[in-house]
């Protein structure tokens, strides 16, 4: 124990002054004793021998089953809805659906489009090189309006990026503003003749908003609430006005009008914050975040100052993440995002922020949150936590000391 | 407990022996209750919880120091949980009704520890409260010394500035 100073001992015993004045009512420790007297004796047979806890089995084998039962309903009302909402489970790259695939000229595709829809994606997890990489290629194919680019690299490779400055570039993330290629081309599910749900008759919007609407019912999340929520806490919340500032600046370089651009629904994403203490700096934070990536560490991370840096790299593993840092207004942005292809093609997947010594996360891919795994749920079903996935991640953190995982959603409106 | 185990081997012991640790924290672990939860009647619900996992629990902790550091942080657990599912917010002490005769708190100290938060409560309370020594509260709270002194330098500080701003205020 530390050395006990003078003030630190007044404050010892001003501390069990006050808690000591917390009088326990009469009887009170009596009637907690009984109790547990009771539970104490159901736990033990006439023989005095601890009993099989039956009932606590049962209870937890019915809960099981329900939610079994539960789920394969959600299951099969996700199935009815699917051919008409892909779900992706990368927000960095529109949804390829099989039926999308077949009305474009993308059939070697398809097989890799499948597979992505199939395949769970975890928080921080990239999948297969191979899987990923293509329909980033073809899916990313968009109009103009749509805000999304696709960035052609000199070797050919390409790269896609949120476009909201209009601007042509070589480098796609030396700017805070990823910039546009000449490679614009509609994306699959675009094209004028496709018929069906999710149609984009302008080749950027559903035609059926209320169609759209209705194949969400479920997850839509009134606006207003979503609104209620973000506005409370930028007006309560630590940091207030700056981390208003920084969360629109991170919705600015996070890649959702792509998600938006594809399909009239809510970007949902999850704005964590950490409590105070938790990363003493931006070493804590990596570990942190590559806690749970598999493959990964802080030693593989990077932090770059360009995009030619970046892809300059001798990355062999896949799951190499990098982070860019930005900085706005005094307030630091680690985008830390992960390598798709070889070519360097980038996605920003979690920004990482602090604001008078409080950290914050943002996650892009809120929408599967918690589980990682694509399927898009209702904020309601998101517990007011992170997840956690290694025992490591558990000891850096856990559920008490995220004072609050705040949904963000944001309408966009069909204009 | 109920007389009816006298000579039950099984159970006899672990009896006399969880009633050993329940008279000498019982009373603590409810103060740690009423702290977070600010209502002697869910206090006492969580008091009964954190002794049932006690007497449930096949890893007893040893030594008085970890009896005392597993009940408090398990406490705390179960009073977060609590205040989780029911959805509420604690209700301020200093709005509860006088138990008993109290004194006029001096700063108001209660409330401000009330609203920690929760890890700094904890490892404040076992400090201070329950003189442990950091090592322990660490392996307690399952994280590392030098968390447990950030907790308790933050929390320290967080009621210095409130219990100043209250006397301002007063003074004003």
């Amino acid at each position: 124990m530390k050395q006990m100073t003078e003030p630190d001992d007044a404050f010892r015993s001003q501390i069990k002054k006050a808690v000591d004045r917390l009088e326990v009512p009469d009887g009170c420790l009596d009637e907690i004793r009984k109790e547990i007297g009771k539970e104490a004796d159901e736990d033990h047979g006439p023989d005095g021998m601890r009993r099989f806890p039956w009932r606590r089995v049962v209870l937890i084998a019915a809960a099981v089953l329900l939610t079994a039962a539960l789920g394969v309903g959600i299951f099969a009302w996700m199935r009815s809805v699917e051919p008409t909402v892909p779900v992706h489970p990368d927000p960095g790259t529109i949804p390829v659906s099989e039926a999308d695939a077949s009305r474009t000229d993308v059939s070697e595709n398809a097989a890799s489009s499948s597979a992505e829809e199939s395949e769970p994606a975890e928080p921080g997890q990239v999948p297969d090189q191979q899987e990923r990489s293509e329909p980033v290629i073809e899916s990313a194919e968009t109009s103009a309006e749509s805000g999304i680019r696709m960035e052609s690299d000199d070797d050919g490779s390409r790269t896609m990026n949120p476009d909201r400055s209009g601007s042509g570039s070589e480098d796609a993330v030396s700017s805070e503003t990823p910039e546009s290629s000449d490679s614009d081309e509609p994306l699959p599910s675009d094209d004028p003749d496709s018929e069906g749900p999710g149609e984009h008759t302008d080749g950027l919007l559903p035609q059926d908003v209320s169609d759209q609407n209705e194949v969400y019912v479920g997850y839509d999340v009134p606006a207003e609430r979503i609104i209620d929520a973000y506005t409370a806490f930028i007006s309560e919340g630590p940091g207030k006005g700056k981390v208003a500032l920084a969360i629109q600046y991170l919705t600015d370089l996070l890649p959702i009008d792509r998600l938006y651009a594809a399909r009239d629904y809510y970007i949902m994403g999850v704005l964590t914050v950490f409590n105070e203490g938790l990363f003493r700096g931006e070493e804590d934070m990596l570990r942190f975040h590559t806690s749970y990536i598999r493959g990964a560490s802080p030693e593989t991370v990077g932090i770059y100052d360009s995009y030619e840096q970046l892809v300059n790299m001798d990355f062999t593993d896949t799951y190499n993440l990098y982070c860019r840092t930005y900085e706005k207004e005094g307030v630091r942005i680690y985008a830390i995002g992960h390598r798709l292809t070889s070519e360097g093609g980038y996605d920003p997947y979690s920004l990482y922020f602090q604001i008078e010594g409080i950290w914050f996360r943002m996650d892009a891919n809120g929408y599967d949150f918690p589980d990682g795994d694509g399927v898009l749920r209702s904020p309601d079903e998101w517990p007011s936590g992170i997840r956690y996935v290694t025992e490591e991640q558990k000891e850096l953190s856990d559920v008490s000391t995220t004072s609050s995982a705040l949904i963000l959603g944001i309408k966009k409106a069909l204009e | 407990m109920g007389s009816a185990d006298a000579g039950r081997p099984d159970s006899e012991a672990a009896r006399i022996a969880f009633d050993a640790v329940y008279d000498r924290f019982a009373k603590d672990v409810w103060r740690i209750c009423m702290l977070y939860l600010g209502n002697p009647e869910d206090a006492k619900d969580a008091s009964q919880e954190t002794f049932l996992r006690y007497w449930r629990t096949d890893n007893k902790p040893d030594g008085e120091n970890h009896t005392k550091a597993w009940l408090i942080v398990t406490a705390g657990n179960v009073c977060k949980n609590m205040l989780k599912r029911k959805d509420r917010q604690a209700v301020p002490l200093d709005s509860l009704p006088e138990i008993g005769t109290r004194e006029r708190e001096p700063s108001g100290l209660l409330p401000a520890l009330q609203k920690l938060p929760s890890k700094w409560k904890t490892a404040i309370l076992l400090h201070y409260y329950e003189d442990l020594p950091a090592k322990e509260i660490a392996q307690a709270m399952g994280v590392s010394e030098s968390t447990v002194f950030v907790f308790l330098s933050k929390g320290r500080k967080r009621l210095k500035e409130w219990m100043e701003s209250e006397n301002n205020e007063t003074n004003d």
